[in-house]
């Protein structure tokens, strides 16, 4: 049965690159170097955190989180044209590769995350079933829903792997304001219905960074996802 | 392996629950689940990572039907190159094998226009590039052939390559007798080096 979903359906909620390498102590010198290099990329930058092990900083183009670890890059404003965020990105990874002294990645990801939104979650959780993405008889399972409200899926070689989700669930927003700011700024608490794509892709395999150019791995990366969620939503019948 | 991370975890360091090998994400992981206790222990062998084999440029470039990628264009090309002097360097036949040397040197201009991967992408083309013209018609030797087939080779594996790196690899041409400075340059440095005494 093909899916009454499209993937125009779902609208971007965030996009994130990630990469993962061999801890870097260089890390507990570097932040504020990295921090100021960002700077010259990136207008006002702020920092949400500092810790030896662990900093974020956000400006308009979007959140750097960095990690002894790890860093990654995230857009809670995608737009479908993923060229600026895959330059966005590019600049991060390569500033922080250099002053980290990084030559091999462990991981590098690329995760979609979209949503359908519903008026009520009875609405969205329909929604999910009526893809038949499980492939399972509708039938009370664990005494509990009669379709699955989550249904996950992992493709995994040697080389490359990918998750795609889909999940019918209600989000909460809640933001208390401080109570003398209460007066100019109401506290936020709304609630969002919907029907949540997450996609993520991933190398499983560890990457020089000679070989990658952030830029133009994610700019085909997220149309690769672009492309295969999209025949995943409307029933897999390619 | 676990998600890409999506960014700061709500409430400072505390992470959320996460799937294993998944890329985080700030705006929390909305898919909780019950956490499994071996996640907290790590089973990781230091310098493991090193004797894994890195990814194959072919994988992690893919050719996409109806798209344009520079990389990609790219990585066809330098094939094409390294699959002509590979047959150059097979053949028996002076004139064939030149013919193939020459067919290679062809597709130089079309990979100095994808230079924009990089800094160092660029000098080793250009470094070939110039190499090929102060031949000035001269056939390569073996020798000059292997080492233009083995750097073409080495761009093609690690196209991102570094400065210093694209240096080195100019400097093992040099090595072989390729001038890999423009004519001119030479001409220019020569001068200098005249008025110098």
């Amino acid at each position: 049965m093909a899916s009454p979903l499209t993937f125009d359906d779902f609208k971007p909620v965030s996009l994130t690159s990630e990469v993962r390498f061999k801890n870097a102590y260089l890390l507990f010198d570097r932040t504020g170097q990295i921090l100021d290099d960002l700077s010259e990329s990136f207008s006002e930058i702020n920092t949400v955190m500092a810790t030896p092990q662990q900093s974020a900083f956000v400006c308009a183009e979007g959140t750097f989180n960095l990690e002894l670890g790890a860093c990654r890059f995230a857009s809670g404003q995608p737009n479908r044209d993923a060229k600026t965020f895959a330059r966005n990105s590019k600049i991060f990874f390569d500033i922080v590769a250099g002053q980290l002294q990084i030559e091999l990645f462990k991981r590098i990801g690329c995760r979609y995350v979209l949503r359908s939104e519903f008026k009520t979650e009875k609405e969205s959780k329909e929604a999910l079933a009526s893809m038949m993405l499980a492939n399972l008889k509708p039938t009370k399972r664990f005494n509990s829903s009669e379709s699955p409200t989550e249904v996950l899926f992992r493709w995994e070689d040697a080389t490359i792997g990918a998750t795609v989700r889909l999940k019918a669930e209600t989000t909460e927003i809640k933001m208390n304001v401080p109570i003398e700011l209460q007066a100019h700024a109401p506290k936020v608490d709304k609630k969002i219905v919907g029907l949540t794509l997450d996609a993520d892709y991933y190398t499983v395999a560890p990457v020089e960074r000679e070989q990658w150019d952030a830029e133009e791995w994610l700019q085909q990366k997220i149309r690769i996802i672009d492309k295969e969620v999209d025949d995943i939503v409307r029933g897999g019948a390619r | 392996m676990s998600d890409t991370g999506t960014g700061v975890p709500p409430g400072g360091l505390r992470e959320s629950p996460r799937l294993p090998d998944e890329t985080v994400t700030s705006v929390g992981n909305p898919f909780e689940s019950t956490p499994l206790p071996a996640r907290a222990i790590t089973f990781e062998v230091q310098g493991a990572l090193a004797l894994a084999p890195v990814i194959n440029i072919e994988r992690l470039y893919e050719a996409v039907p109806g798209t344009s990628s520079q990389m990609v264009r790219a990585l066809e090309v330098l094939k094409h190159v390294i699959e002509l002097l590979g047959e150059a360097k097979k053949s028996d036949n002076p004139i064939e094998a030149d013919t193939l040397i020459q067919s290679a040197n062809l597709a130089l201009p079309k990979l100095f226009s994808y230079r924009s991967i990089g800094d160092g992408f660029g000098i080793v083309i250009n470094s070939l590039h110039y190499a090929f013209t102060n031949l000035r018609g001269m056939p390569l030797t073996e020798e000059q052939l292997n080492v233009i087939w083995r750097v073409l080779r080495e761009l093609r594996e690690r196209p991102v390559l570094s400065v210093e790196q694209a240096v080195q690899c100019a400097e093992e041409l040099e090595e072989r007798g390729l001038e890999v400075d423009p004519p001119d340059l030479g001409d220019l440095l020569d001068e200098f080096s005249i008025g110098d005494k």
